[in-house]
């Protein structure tokens, strides 16, 4: 358990953060660029001393002001995984993996070289020098390269910034892979909802250096969207739910979440998995009446919480479907449907437009 | 006189040279390492004074800093007196005396090399090299010097080259004696003190040259094999 309570302050910018991480898994901390993220986890690291707090992990302190106690960099025991990789050109990736490897730890690891090169795929690398690598096999060495060096815990300031589109996608299902394999806490600085969709169980939300917010990721995450006024095509809600059937043939996802269940088209996954998926508000076709056969699979009834006028004539409506559901129409639907607060209505999803395959726990 | 041929006293300049060349060069070179990662790399009190202190035998008149290594080094200097009188070893006046000359006058350019060398590297890769786990000194060893390595051949080149042409401390400081004192340069302007000696001359000032050039050539041969290591 890492907690920490500090205060820097950095030019212009005075970092004041307080929150902790459980043993396992992901915390992300989530703001705009110059919001103090990098800050944060370089203080976690050692990088930079904090002006005034303290940080512990497992109860003993890695930092202490009162105390007086400052553990340098290397005897911390983090491995920390950095936006430009950083390994070291002057050794190939098999003695970069082993720079570290030196370092022992308070609790056995029960991951060696082998199993961390083939849980990243970064076997056949080994004689490589780190300029003959690309963006996505460089940020693979560099986390193998954090494992391997025993860490008490992982931090990761952007790991997937400097990648095109399709390696950030895999390169994501790597550090989840490593998030759930690995018992220990991962602090994630990004400002990419996406990849705390796919990684984050808590997150910490920064503005202008200071937590504005810490808690469960979805919840931060949806309560942000509405209260940011973001309207653009992705303003949506974020659901969890577990899978309770996968068809191999028709590729579909049963999920079983707080409005009922969702047809999702899916790669494949296993019965039982937790996952995150996201209805779009502009996906959400509404209809006064139960509609007859439609293609539609995915059908919801509830009652209208909200209506928010939107630019060019569109309104974004709320509606309480066990959880709550955005639905995106134009101010003549709304008109002709004749919406309004407390009014019931139903809502069609297509299965085909929901973003799915965020895998977030394996079966228990 | 003979072109293709070298007189026994035209090679022991030779050698004396490249000897004297040789361990002003090794002896400075920690020193040399040291001091340029240290201005690169730490923010201290009196650092432009250091800075300044080192830099000082590049522009202070060489016969100047033979006098000053007379008064220290000298038979009855300051420091001098005392090595000899504890160790039995002394500067004065022999090939030894002439090598810490040319170490003192190389020096700044050799801290030049290293400094300009360290300062290219990103301070980053030592930042990760100690979230790894490695000690301030295991992350000099392992990362910093080895990247540093092209600045240091440089820095070897330039500071052999200055030691090959190293004159006026030398002389001054332990003057002119044959097969002890006398290297390339020394040799030269000894020849061009007698009438007709500028063909011997002549011949002298053609090899400097050549060892010169011979020295650039080694260092860029080093230099690029360690481009190409990190390029496989």
């Amino acid at each position: 358990m890492l907690e920490l309570n500090i205060k820097k302050k950095l030019g212009d910018v005075n970092i004041d953060v307080a929150f902790s991480a459980g043993a396992k898994g992901v915390t992300a901390v989530f703001g705009q660029s110059g919001a103090g993220k990098t800050s944060v986890i370089n203080m976690i690291a050692g990088l930079i001393t904090p002006d005034e707090g303290f940080i512990r992990f497992n109860g003993k302190p890695l930092f202490d002001a009162s105390q007086k106690i400052n553990v340098p960099v290397h005897k911390r025991a983090v491995g920390y995984v950095f936006q430009d990789a950083r390994l070291f050109p002057n050794m190939n990736v098999k003695r970069n993996l082993m720079y570290g490897s030196g370092r022992s730890s308070g609790h056995a690891i029960a991951h060696g070289m082998d199993d961390v090169c083939s849980l990243l795929g970064i076997g056949h690398l080994l004689d490589r020098m780190p300029s003959r690598l690309s963006g996505g096999e460089k940020q693979r060495v560099a986390i193998g390269r954090a494992l391997l060096s025993n860490p008490d815990m992982l931090l990761m300031d952007e790991p997937l910034a400097s990648l095109d589109r399709n390696r950030r996608h895999e390169l994501l299902d790597y550090i989840s892979v490593v998030s759930r394999d690995f018992d220990i806490p991962i602090i994630y600085v990004t400002h990419a909802v996406e990849e705390i969709v796919k990684l984050a169980g808590n997150m910490a939300l920064m503005e202008n250096g200071r937590l504005k917010k810490f808690g469960g990721a979805v919840d931060i995450l949806n309560d942000l969207n509405i209260s940011s006024g973001y309207e653009g095509r992705d303003f949506g809600v974020i659901c969890e739910g577990s899978v309770t059937s996968y068809n191999p043939e028709t590729e579909l996802a049963v999920i079983s979440f707080g409005g009922g269940s969702v047809e999702v088209s899916s790669a494949p996954v296993e019965p039982g998995s937790g996952v995150r998926f996201k209805i779009n508000a502009i996906d959400v076709v509404l209809c006064a009446s139960k509609p007859p056969a439609t293609s539609v699979r995915n059908i919801y009834s509830g009652p209208i919480l909200d209506v928010v006028e939107r630019s060019n004539h569109f309104s974004d409506v709320l509606m309480d479907i066990g959880v709550p559901l955005w639905a995106r129409v134009s101010g003549q639907s709304l008109r002709d449907l004749s919406i309004k607060r407390g009014k019931n209505i139903y809502a069609l999803v297509k299965s085909a437009v929901i973003s799915a395959g965020m895998v977030i726990n394996p079966p228990e | 006189m003979e072109w293709f041929s070298l007189a026994p006293a035209e090679i022991e300049a030779i050698k004396l040279s490249l000897l004297v060349g040789f361990w002003s060069v090794t002896a400075s070179l920690p020193a040399g390492i040291f001091f340029g990662w240290l201005l690169a790399r730490k923010d201290f009190y009196g650092k432009s004074l250091l800075d300044g202190i080192l830099h000082l035998p590049l522009v202070i008149p060489p016969v100047v800093t033979g006098f000053i290594l007379l008064i220290l080094f000298g038979k009855r200097g300051i420091i001098g007196a005392w090595l000899e009188q504890v160790f039995g070893f002394t500067f004065a006046f022999n090939w030894k005396g002439a090598a810490l000359a040319s170490a003192i006058m190389s020096f700044p350019l050799m801290v030049r090399a290293v400094r300009l060398s360290v300062e290219g590297i990103d301070t980053g890769l030592e930042q990760a090299a100690k979230t790894l786990g490695r000690s301030p000194a295991g992350v000099f060893f392992s990362i910093t010097l080895p990247l540093a390595v092209p600045g240091i051949i440089a820095g070897i080149v330039l500071a052999f080259a200055r030691s090959l042409g190293e004159f006026g401390a030398t002389i001054t400081f332990v003057s002119n004696i044959p097969g002890e004192t006398r290297t390339l340069p020394i040799a030269l302007y000894s020849l061009l003190q007698i009438p007709g000696g500028e063909p011997a001359a002549a011949k002298l000032c053609v090899i400097s040259i050549i060892l010169a050039f011979g020295a650039l050539i080694v260092s860029e041969y080093f230099a690029k094999r360690s481009r190409k290591t990190r390029e496989k």
